[in-house]
């Protein structure tokens, strides 16, 4: 069964995080194996136990922040993480779905993927009319871009005039099991 | 009394709730044998929004109507302690997030209140959104002054609107494509 890898920055109770959860429960009916990622963060929230309960992997692993790590079972379970997916996600997922165009630029070089999906889940009037990705979020002609509305694309291409990525217009969803 | 309540993280980033502020203290003062009072619902992340909002509340003498739960909770265990009462949820445009939907599928009233002007004229189509604080301020005398009629037509609104959210089998099948797509080479 293929895996796919599901790239988060929390799961807290929250839209993006709903959308996480909605994502891994679709892949999860469709016969797909998702595992959800959630870098440089232990705390346990909301959605870590229903996850846990539909037998979803739910992984915490450092990627970036190592000066403070002193817990030899998360180093060793961290380096382990680091270096599966640095070289070895291709092999190991089907895909690999960011949630939040923040997270894809914070973990860009680490997580190489031919087929890499970046969901776009806010809106410039969020941020005063502006975002702070740098163009090279947009550098990498193979990865995708899902938008959530129909206003994200003409917001991003407003401000970063040239973007090559194909982009997907999808929605927030329910998917109903009935 | 009407009985508002928006979900919403108390951060800058939704940081719109000086509109709905402005609104209800707006229908109060012109409506004063009949209170609006609004309730925030959720985590604050941001203690300078917070105390910015108190401020205001204090200024525009609300406080006693605007109430933070200071954490964020659940939306069905929200179901049963506040049925009669109205939600808020920020729209962009005509776009809602999941507390949104979430708050329509359990059945709440649900006013969604647009943040970008720059979209307000996509709003137009459905009843429940609200394009601008002036909007807000007529939809929510009209909850005051004909409440039967417009909490049905408020119903009818939300049911369209989350009709929109559910998956047809074409966007299964790109959904698929998205997690499971081929490989080449």
């Amino acid at each position: 069964m293929s895996k796919v890898l599901i790239v988060c920055n929390n799961l807290k109770i929250g839209g993006g995080e709903k959308l996480v959860y909605e994502i891994a429960s679709f892949a999860l009916r469709n016969n797909l194996t998702p595992v959800v990622f959630v870098p440089d963060a232990y705390n346990h929230e909301y959605y870590d136990s229903i996850l846990k309960e539909m037998n979803i992997q739910v992984v915490r692993a450092n990627i970036r922040n190592w000066s403070k790590l002193r817990n030899p079972v998360k180093l060793l379970n961290s380096l382990y993480w680091k270096f599966r997916l640095k070289y070895f996600s291709k092999q190991l997922f089907a895909s690999v779905q960011i949630v939040n165009l923040v997270m894809a630029e914070r973990y860009f070089n680490d997580i190489p993927h031919p087929k890499r999906f970046f969901w776009d889940v806010v809106n410039a009037a969020q941020y005063n009319g502006k975002y702070n990705y740098s163009q090279g979020l947009f550098s990498n002609e193979a990865d995708s871009l899902v938008f959530i509305n129909r206003y994200q694309e003409l917001e991003l291409d407003r401000q970063y005039p040239g973007i090559k990525l194909p982009r997907i217009h999808f929605k927030l969803f329910l998917d109903d099991p009935a | 009394m009407i009985q508002l309540n928006v979900i919403s993280r108390i951060s800058l980033e939704k940081n719109f709730f000086f509109d709905l502020l402005f609104a209800v203290d707006k229908v109060n003062k012109a409506y004063p044998g009949n209170r609006i009072s609004i309730r925030f619902i959720g985590e604050i992340l941001d203690k300078g929004v917070h105390f910015s909002m108190l401020r205001a509340a204090k200024l525009l003498e609300l406080t006693d109507s605007v109430e933070f739960t200071c954490k964020s909770i659940p939306m069905k265990e929200l179901a049963n302690r506040y049925r009669e009462e109205y939600f808020i949820n920020l729209s962009v445009g005509d776009f809602i997030g999941y507390s949104g939907l979430e708050c329509i599928d359990l059945g709440f009233k649900t006013l969604f209140y647009n943040i970008d002007e720059n979209y307000a004229s996509f709003t137009k189509a459905e009843y429940c959104f609200c394009p601008d604080v002036e909007a807000m301020t007529v939809l929510l005398t009209d909850l005051l002054s004909r409440k039967e009629d417009t909490d049905a037509r408020l119903g009818l609104s939300n049911k369209r609107v989350a009709s929109r959210f559910r998956l047809d089998a074409a966007e299964k099948e790109l959904l698929v494509s998205i997690l499971n797509p081929e490989q080449e080479g």
